[in-house]
């Protein structure tokens, strides 16, 4: 404190209050409150804690396996907006994690990262922006990598070539991410669908006149918007409630 | 991967192009870029017209995703279904992805043809 004594002595007028504001902020530092948050934004092998601070402070992460050994740590900028990323994180495993300051830890809680997506029949697990500890909405989640949603990936290209126009899709992964939405979205909403013989869903929105074909293990087999009217109806399969499936 | 494209023969499709429950695959042949159950289904194009466009625009192999097998001859594989195609011409390399062809005209009693993309 010599410093900043010395100096306020030495100075007048502007410099005064100046010092003044600054050493009442210093205070407020170790009076920093969480406003928001923490949410976790997590994938099979990484996670983004954000929160927010009623003042400036530092950002620090403590994670780990069990609540008594948080021994990884993940920091970021000073601010009032508060982002961490954890990486390397285990699929399937369940982090406890302490946020805060350098000084301070001033919220515990824990997530789970999903697991990685199987190669048979498992449907994808979904991942979201989620309060920690609380269930994921399902129309702002996350759509897990295109390699996990789409059937046959290699001819998610020529998907995407001939109807990506119709979601004016940037690029193929966001053509099969909007795919993966609208499965999510057709189960909260309740919209059209039906299931063959063979366990092909086949989802329709009357109002964007969106159609989308899934397999049994959810992954998509194409989307595109039908020029016909009629197309759903002709397609086979028996009524589905997608709303009882979540 | 033993199925074989009803319009360009190529042997190596995903899936039967039609299920049991009598639904399209959705899947788009790399050879010709026919999608079963929606350029016929949809579209209103025909197997015969679509063979006939693949031909005329000289067999290329569609797939931008999925590569061409290797030593793929198109003239070979379009003989197991040349005779329902007059006179193919003769097949460009494939060397470099093909661009995605114009859908074809639709017989004159069948579906309107799909709005362009």
């Amino acid at each position: 404190m010599y410093p900043i004594r010395s100096s306020f002595r030495s100075a007048s007028g502007p410099f005064a209050v100046g010092w003044f504001l600054l050493c009442l902020f210093a205070i407020r530092l170790g009076a920093v409150e969480i406003t928001k948050g923490p949410t976790v934004d997590v994938s099979p092998t990484r996670a983004v804690v954000r929160w927010t601070t009623d003042v400036p402070a530092g950002t620090r992460v403590h994670f780990g396996l069990a609540t008594t050994t948080l021994t990884s740590r993940a920091e970021g900028e000073v601010g009032t907006a508060h982002v961490a990323t954890l990486p390397g994180l285990r699929p399937g495993t369940t982090y406890h994690f302490a946020v805060g300051t350098a000084r301070f830890m001033l919220a515990t809680n824990s997530f789970a990262t999903p697991g990685l997506p199987a190669t048979t029949t498992a449907p994808p697990e979904p991942t979201g922006t989620v309060a920690a500890g609380k269930p994921a909405d399902p129309v702002k989640q996350r759509p897990p990598p295109t390699r996990s949603t789409w059937a046959n990936v290699a001819s998610l290209p020529d998907h995407f070539a001939r109807h990506g126009a119709d979601f004016h899709a940037k690029d193929a992964d966001d053509y099969a991410a909007q795919a993966w939405l609208f499965l999510q979205r057709a189960k909260a909403d309740g919209l059209p669908a039906k299931r063959d013989g063979e366990g092909v869903l086949r989802v329709f929105d009357p109002k964007s006149g969106a159609f989308a074909a899934y397999n049994r293990d959810g992954r998509t087999k194409t989307y595109f918007k039908p020029g016909r009217r009629g197309y759903f109806d002709d397609q086979p399969g028996t009524p589905e409630d997608l709303r009882k499936s979540r | 991967m033993n199925h074989s494209c009803p319009i360009c023969a190529y042997p190596g499709l995903e899936e039967p192009p039609r299920s049991p429950s009598g639904g399209g695959s959705y899947e788009i042949c790399p050879c010709c870029g026919f999608q079963f159950g929606v350029t016929d289904d949809d579209d209103g194009v025909s197997h015969d017209t679509w063979r006939l466009h693949w031909a005329e625009e000289g067999m290329q192999w569609f797939s931008r995703g999925v590569p061409a097998p290797a030593g793929w001859d198109a003239r070979a594989q379009f003989a197991k279904v040349s005779s329902k195609a007059p006179n193919p011409p003769a097949p460009k390399p494939a060397s470099k992805p093909a661009p995605k062809p114009a859908k074809p005209t639709p017989p004159a009693d069948g579906p309107r043809p799909r709005r362009p993309r």
